[in-house]
């Protein structure tokens, strides 16, 4: 008896006051609240994992009230997270989630304008991408990482600390599959046990793509989405320092070719090779007979300046990028002539990273005001082009008064991933945005933490998103193993 | 008349305690160096970064405690406390006589060795784990150790064993396994009586061998694991000799007072072994203290070492190279200048350099033959200037971008200083960038030593009153900012040649140069070796500083200067006779030895000439 009276004396109470509930009495705010990262109304995949954020105002107490047709969920706390089985009962469904804040300020409850988050198709199960330091002269610490982005796992798949030691430094990225999927992929290592890990078929392979024809090993790459080719830019690139231009960071390419890796012959042929123009940014077209690029026209005027790296870097603001393309016939690897599609330089712009879209429609690109290395631009934006006109914009409703760069499309065309500096101006972080189909996109919501606070604190930039439908098939260990292990294998020269 | 076990005991207590005060006097100038302390955020993001790595826990746990580090006093007690326990548990594990306890002292001797980094520089660290890690470290492969020997039953055993060495491992790392380790030499050395005995010992073998295959160990002693194996700055002595004293403790008992003797010789071994590291500690003692000529002094003592330690192994190799080939020989003496040629530190430099700036005879010994070795590859050393200087060039004389540069440079991510991260707050606000600057403030928000320096920055930037009335403070500092834009590619120089500009090109109007930034402009330009530039920076020097006396070794530099540039100079400016005769003499041994090789050249000139700008500038390479 004396038992039942302490449950309903005490520790009933305890569970009844610790029972969220909805202010009855709050004064409605016809504003939304200032809530980080800025979810407010936007599209949202319909796997994706919950979105949290947190109120950037201080005040004595907050609750946050989520539904969605017959559920709800409340949440107290400045930190709002749903779990992953409370956001399970929200996402199911077509209806928008709805998102009420409540915000007590003193003695009085705010009740702030209602926003929503609204649902469309699904996205790719996993985005890799790799986190690096914003460190200029260093690249220790780089990881490889696959998320999960229907939940918040992630997993390391490549991690340069494994292997590298204080004086073998190791770089490592470029990481891309063949269709969004992982059983052709690549990865990228350089100096230390260096090479390109290339695995097809359930075959690995270790290759150096740099022979006498090519001024470096591949760099940027493309697999082709139906033959057994990957497309690579070769740069020569260096990194320099501004004394007070606030960009800080400048990469220039002083050489740079496009080159096609034949994977079943084993050897590289030359795809775009002009000493006055730096190539870059190899882009396959869905059906693979076209291959978009960028070029800059600079020839290299020794008499000026003898020093080739001080000559471009002297002329870094000249150095405008193109969009062109090639046609292509993957039977007979027979190429078209280079075709410019939009002229930059004419309007003093750089164009990089041309991305097509899956269905073929659409390429997207990053326009800065020139250079190849956008990411230190603010100004730097993202454009679409329609293919079928030839018309392209800025795509403001994803753009940003910071640098917009890296961007992929999901498989099925009707998401894009973003590297973007618009949270605090120098660590890449990356938001995801719903195409609409038309050329148009939805407000962009940050890539799902379980802290909101998690980018705050996060001393790495997000780099080279890359979507798939499938886990990478490797362990860290195992991938390490297979750098450490494999010789490089030199690929001769031949078409 | 107390029992002769329990004397013993308080005798090894008192002495292992007698550590306390003296880490806390001895390091307190260098562990208030705030600066370069680990960096640490009590956030669930930063909990989960560490402890997703193998022993990444163990790395968690040391950078928490690493705060303590900002109350010296504090953390010497808490060091202290762990030794004590490493004694309690030694006696208890190893075959020690109870009567005579004193040879629990040698391992906690040989951990104090490897916690003051023997051969390591305590407060230039990177990663100032080293201080907790090899003491936590060592204690809990004491308790595993005693937890197994402590399980009664085979069965309870094996489970304690996997559990011990699986989850010990991934929680703990290397110390883990050694803890299983010395269990199994225990279970030896205890004898291996039947068959259950047997398997314990094969199962902690197995274990030891096949979790590291399975798992990486990505933590050791507070570094990465491949650093500390890599790393020649950290020397790993004492590390293996704890290891092996500990296993042979397992075997062979010890009586009698033999271990105040080992402990002393392991004390005096080690302590012998750090000069370089006890000179550097009581430099920065004394710069600390503002002792100038204790710090000249230090250095030169120890410049001295080194020079007779050079000298010797120079002369041996000599006449080994007598028979070789010339090329050999020239390979051979090259092998050594890069090798093994033994100098005072960068610390060290520094220290000197800042000694020499804030005495009055500062400059006239500013080169010293031992710094800056013949194509020396250690860059460290590229970036004296702004060590010496630091937040007075970067941040107060206008080089912002430098500041954030070099700051995130020194991997100012993960957690790794909190100075560089508040250098670049204040850098980034400094430049107008309040969006990265509030980052960054949110972060030393959530530390323990700087929040209210941060929160209240964080308030200017939100009140707007660092764009308004807060940047009038910094007036001059902006004032003297680089204007002039141009690109620059040599990696880890950039501060170098951001000097450059600021010394060159932005020479800020008379009124407003202080003689500290004359100074330093003119020391950029005789450390570059660029002499034209030295003189354009001596000529505002000596409008700045009127009164002064003319070092030495700026005297050297415009004597140089003067002779390849302008000769008419010689007559009009009033060179010191010493000065004038030193470069006579300079002249004429290069002419009357021009037969040697240059390293041969470079190692007679040191002996006269190595305090000189001439030898500085024809034989110094690689310094900047």
């Amino acid at each position: 008896m004396k038992t039942i009276y302490y449950l309903f004396g005490v520790v009933f109470p305890i569970l009844v006051s610790a029972c969220t509930s909805i202010p009855r009495n709050s004064e409605s705010v016809d504003e939304y609240p200032e809530i980080f990262p800025d979810n407010v109304n936007v599209t949202i995949p319909s796997n994706i994992a919950p979105l949290t954020f947190y109120y950037c105002q201080d005040a004595q107490d907050y609750i946050t009230r989520f539904s969605c047709g017959e559920t709800e969920i409340v949440v107290k706390g400045q930190d709002v997270s749903p779990s992953c089985n409370q956001w399970a009962k929200l996402i199911d469904g077509t209806d928008p989630i709805s998102v009420d804040s409540y915000v007590k300020d003193g003695d009085k409850w705010y009740h702030y304008k209602q926003f929503q988050y609204f649902k469309a198709q699904e996205i790719d199960e996993y985005l890799s991408y790799r986190l690096i330091p914003p460190a200029y002269s260093n690249f220790n610490d780089l990881k490889l990482i696959i998320r999960n982005l229907t939940n918040f796992r992630e997993r390391v798949f490549y991690d340069n600390m494994n292997l590298q030691t204080s004086e073998n430094s190791q770089c490592v990225n470029c990481h891309t599959f063949r269709n969004y999927g992982t059983e052709s992929m690549q990865i990228h290592v350089r100096q230390y046990l260096g090479g390109t890990i290339i695995f097809d078929k359930g075959k690995l392979r270790k290759v150096n793509l740099k022979c006498d024809s090519t001024i470096s090993s591949g760099v940027y790459p493309a697999w082709h989405p139906t033959h057994d080719y990957i497309a690579y830019s070769t740069n020569i690139t260096a990194q320099s320092y501004h004394t007070s231009d606030p960009n800080i960071i400048e990469v220039l390419d002083q050489a740079s070719q496009l080159i096609l890796y034949d994977l079943d012959r084993n050897t590289v042929s030359m795809v775009f090779n002009n000493p006055d123009y730096l190539a870059c940014y190899p882009a396959w077209a869905p059906d693979g007979r076209r291959l978009y690029f960028t070029a800059a026209y600079l020839p290299y005027n020794a008499q000026e300046t003898p020093d080739k790296t001080r000559y471009f870097y002297n002329h870094s603001t000249e150095i405008h990028y193109d969009l062109y393309y090639k046609d292509f016939d993957p039977a007979t690897k027979r190429w078209g002539d280079a075709v410019k599609v939009i002229d930059a330089a004419g309007m003093n712009k750089s164009i990089t990273l041309p991305r097509v879209s899956p269905d073929g429609r659409y390429l997207m690109f990053s326009m800065g005001n020139y250079g190849v290395f956008h990411l230190w631009h603010p100004e730097s934006d993202l454009y679409v082009l329609d293919l079928s006109t030839g018309q392209y914009r800025n795509v403001e409703e994803i753009n940003s008064d910071c640098a917009e760069s890296y961007h992929n499309w999901s498989s099925n065309g009707n998401w894009v991933v973003i590297s973007t500096r618009r949270e605090d101006s120098g660590y890449t972080r990356l938001y995801l945005a719903h195409h609409n189909g038309d050329g148009t996109f939805d407000k962009p919501f940050a890539l799902p933490t379980k802290n909101p606070r998690h980018s705050v604190f996060l001393m790495y930039s997000y780099n080279i998103p890359e979507f798939s439908i499938e886990d990478i098939p490797f362990t860290a260990k195992e991938l390490s193993g297979i750098v450490k292990n494999m010789q490089s294998e030199f690929v001769p020269y031949g078409e | 008349m107390w029992k002769s076990d329990k004397l013993n005991n308080l005798v090894c207590i008192c002495l292992i305690v007698a550590v306390w005060p003296v880490l806390a006097v001895s390091s307190a100038p260098l562990l208030e160096h705030l600066g370069d302390f680990s960096f640490f955020v009590g956030t669930a993001d930063f909990f989960s970064q560490k402890v997703f790595a193998v022993a990444g826990f163990l790395d968690y746990l040391c950078l928490f405690l690493n705060q303590l580090l900002f109350y010296p006093w504090l953390a010497a007690l808490l060091l202290t406390a762990l030794l004590v326990a490493v004694y309690f548990l030694s006696l208890s594990i190893f075959r020690i006589d109870k009567q005579n306890p004193s040879i629990a002292l040698v391992p906690v001797a040989l951990l104090l060795a490897t916690v003051t980094g023997y051969g390591r520089h305590l407060f230039l660290l990177e990663n100032m784990n080293v201080f907790y890690s090899s003491a936590i470290g060592f204690l809990i492969s004491l308790c595993i150790t005693q937890c197994l020997m402590r399980c009664n039953g085979f069965i309870c055993k094996l489970i304690a064993l996997s559990v011990a060495g699986i989850v010990g491992y991934l929680l703990f790392g290397v110390y883990a396994l050694f803890g299983l380790l010395l269990f199994f030499c225990k279970t030896v050395s205890d004898s291996l009586r039947d068959r259950k005995t047997l398997v314990l010992c094969l199962v902690t073998l197995l274990i030891v061998a096949l979790l590291p295959v399975f798992f990486n160990c990505q933590y050791f002693a507070g570094l990465h694991l491949m650093d500390f194996v890599d790393n020649k700055n950290c020397n790993v002595l004492p590390y293996i000799l704890l290891a092996v004293v500990s296993v042979v403790l397992c075997f062979i008992p010890v009586k009698g007072c033999t271990g105040y003797a080992l402990a002393l010789v392991c004390l005096l071994f080690l302590c012998g072994g750090g000069k370089e590291f006890r000179t550097e500690i009581n430099m920065h003692s004394a710069l600390e203290k503002e002792n100038w000529n204790k710090v000249l002094s230090l250095y030169s003592n120890y410049s001295d070492y080194c020079t007779k330690l050079n000298d010797k192994k120079y002369a041996a190799l000599q006449k080994r190279s007598d028979k070789l080939k010339r090329q050999d020989k020239i390979k051979l003496l090259e092998d050594f200048y890069e090798n093994d040629y033994k100098t005072p530190n960068r610390a060290m430099a520094q220290f000197r350099l800042i000694a020499l700036m804030r005495t009055e005879d500062v400059a006239d010994g500013l080169f010293n033959s031992l710094e800056g070795i013949l194509d020396r590859k250690d860059e460290s050393y590229s970036t004296r200037l702004s060590y010496v200087y630091g937040a007075e060039i970067m941040n107060n004389w206008g080089m912002f971008n430098c500041a954030y540069v070099l700051s995130e440079s020194y991997r100012v991510h993960a957690g790794t200083n909190y100075y560089n991260l508040k250098e670049s707050a204040k850098s980034l606000m400094l430049a107008g960038n309040y969006k990265l600057a509030t980052k960054y403030l949110m972060v030393l928000a959530s530390t323990g030593k700087y929040d209210k320096w941060a929160k209240q920055h964080l308030d200017y930037i939100q009140s707007g009153e660092l764009s308004q009335a807060g940047r009038s403070r910094y007036n001059h500092e902006l004032s003297l900012a680089v204007q002039r834009d141009d690109v620059f590619l040599q990696k880890d120089r950039v501060e170098m040649i951001l000097m450059n500009a600021f010394v060159l090109w932005k020479q800020p109007d008379i009124e407003n140069v202080t003689p500290q930034y004359s100074l330093s402009a003119m020391l950029w330009a005789l450390y570059s070796q660029q002499i034209p530039e030295f003189w354009n920076a001596f000529t505002q020097y000596l409008i700045v500083n009127r009164e002064a006396k003319m070092p030495l070794s700026f005297q050297e530099a415009a004597y140089l200067y003067a002779k390849l540039e302008q000769p008419e100079l010689l007559q009009t400016l009033p060179f010191d006779a010493s000065v004038v005769k030193k470069y006579q003499a300079f002249d004429r041994y290069v002419q009357k030895n021009s037969n040697l090789t240059q390293v041969e050249m470079r190692h007679y000139c040191s002996k006269e000439f190595g305090n000189t700008f001439f030898y500085f500038y024809y034989f110094v390479r690689n310094f900047i």
